[in-house]
């Protein structure tokens, strides 16, 4: 064992012990060195491997933690795909085809209650909703990868609105219609025939009588409303305008209806006059020559007839024994050219889809029945109940309309139908 | 079998002679109402008519078809 020599101990030794030792004590200090930095790197060792244990197993956990939550993210993502596919209205047309199908359903309830003449009809619109469908679809689009909302954008549209026209009645052409400016009109008759007198020679006599009676009718509104949300009016406005147009077709139906009811109210049922003609078996034509006569013979002068589209049809497809048809009896009736010459009455006639299948109405509607007509569609937009809170606006659409058939004229237009005369002229 | 029904049709025409009968015992014009409506049942097939039929018709038609027995007013008649 090496062990240090004091100064007085060194002084002691001569040059041959002085260099033993001298080398003994490099040995010696060497050896202590290399144990110091042994001992040195086994302690820095020992701790770096405790402490990478220590970070590995955080690492580990960390990446266990990570491997959960992406889990549960991808099931969060395949419910909320779930749930988007099923939100999809079909195909991935997105916000456009969602609207529209809305629209559809609205449309629909506004077609049936224009069919069912209700004066007014009240719908709501929930494009609000639908807009926020279709952003999902989109959305939905995306994650899917569908290629189908990319070729969308290459589509063309077609503009404008396809819809079923709405079949309407030609009425106010052949009625006599007046500017509206008051609240009702006033109809003075000077004679009125209610009766005929058949005298003991069996000849009749429209008896008239002087009544200077007036009559008045009150005008009343045709309207219809709708309601809009807030986010319809800023982003849909155009929807709001197709709705308005719509809504225009309501009127054209409407007002033909309400004349029509009025003249079916007033007007008279077919009378037979003495003689009239009876064939063994009479068909259309001969039952519209028949009122023709009935009302000349009464005095009157009818100028159109208007019949069942139905009724029309089957004037426009009589043959005769041999196949051909009969559309008209050689120069009289004029089915193609749409008049019956009567003598000096010419009475033009048609169809009208508002008929009944069986009706038919002739007379002179210009003389007998007066439409005021209010020359302005009024527009108001208003809230209605707690609208204001639901962000709903209503919007009405609304006309003025009175009618008047003069008692003078009631007796010159009849309302009946083919069957009632038909059966009448029927040669027993 | 073709004689069991051999039921008389009233003509149209019948109803005015009906008229004129009238008039010439009274010796004043028979009134007949043109503008009134009758709202009739049909009670039996007539002509093209089906029982069960209704419809408004006129006085004179009214005459008609009763006279044939094929007809009563209903409910809502004038």
């Amino acid at each position: 064992m090496f062990t240090y020599k004091s100064e007085a101990q060194l002084e002691a030794m001569n040059a041959g012990e002085r260099d033993t030792y001298s080398a003994e004590k490099r040995a010696h200090e060497a050896e202590v060195s290399k144990k110091g930095i042994e001992e040195a790197v086994k302690i820095a060792r020992e701790g770096i491997e405790k402490s990478f244990d220590e970070k590995l197993k955080t690492a580990n956990e960390a990446i266990e933690a990570a491997k959960t939550a992406n889990t549960s993210l991808e099931e969060i993502v395949k419910i909320q795909g779930e749930e988007l596919a099923k939100r999809t209205v079909s195909g991935p047309e997105g916000n456009g085809l969602a609207v529209a199908e809305n629209l559809k359903t609205q449309l629909e309830v506004l077609h049936k209650a224009t069919n069912a003449g209700v004066v007014s009809e009240k719908v709501t619109i929930k494009v609000a909703d639908s807009a926020d469908t279709a952003i999902a679809v989109n959305t939905h689009n995306s994650i899917a990868g569908a290629i189908g909302a990319v070729g969308n954008y290459f589509a063309q549209l077609i503009p404008g609105f396809a819809r079923k026209p709405v079949p309407t009645s030609n009425i106010l052409d052949y009625v006599d219609v007046l500017p509206l400016d008051s609240d009702r009109i006033v109809s003075i008759s000077q004679t009125e025939t209610v009766i005929i007198l058949v005298t003991a020679e069996c000849l009749v006599k429209p008896k008239s009588t002087v009544v200077w009676a007036a009559i008045d009718a009150a005008a009343e509104a045709v309207a219809t409303t709708f309601k809009t949300t807030t986010k319809m009016r800023r982003f849909f406005p155009m929807f709001v305008k197709v709705w308005m147009d719509t809504l225009k077709d309501y009127f054209a139906k409407k007002i033909p209806q309400l004349i029509l009811a009025e003249i079916r109210l007033h007007g008279t049922a077919f009378t037979a006059v003495p003689a009239q003609l009876t064939l063994a078996a009479p068909n259309k034509w001969d039952a519209l020559i028949a009122i023709i006569a009935s009302q000349i013979k009464l005095g009157y002068s009818p100028n159109i007839a208007k019949m069942s589209v139905f009724a029309w049809e089957d004037m426009v497809t009589k043959k005769d024994t041999t196949g051909a048809y009969l559309l008209q009896n050689g120069g009289s009736i004029n089915l193609l050219n749409r008049t019956i010459s009567f003598g000096t009455v010419v009475v033009t006639i048609e169809p009208d889809v508002e008929l009944n299948d069986d009706e038919i109405i002739v007379g002179d509607l210009m003389m007998s029945v007066k439409v005021g007509l209010d020359t302005n569609l009024e527009y108001m937009e208003y809230f209605s109940g707690d609208d204001g809170d639901k962000n709903l606006k209503s919007h009405l659409l609304e006309k003025f309309i009175a009618i008047i058939m003069p008692a003078a004229t009631r007796t010159g237009v009849t309302v009946d139908t083919f069957t009632n005369v038909i059966t009448a002229i029927t040669k027993a | 079998m073709a004689e069991a029904k051999e039921k008389k049709v009233v003509m149209l025409q019948e109803i005015y002679d009906g008229y004129a009968a009238k008039a010439k015992e009274s010796g004043n014009d028979t009134e007949v109402d043109i503008a009134g409506k009758h709202n009739v049942e049909f009670t039996e097939d007539f002509g093209l008519f089906k029982k069960g039929h209704t419809q408004d018709i006129s006085k004179v038609m009214y005459d008609y078809y009763k006279a044939n027995g094929v007809v009563k007013l209903s409910k809502k008649a004038e």
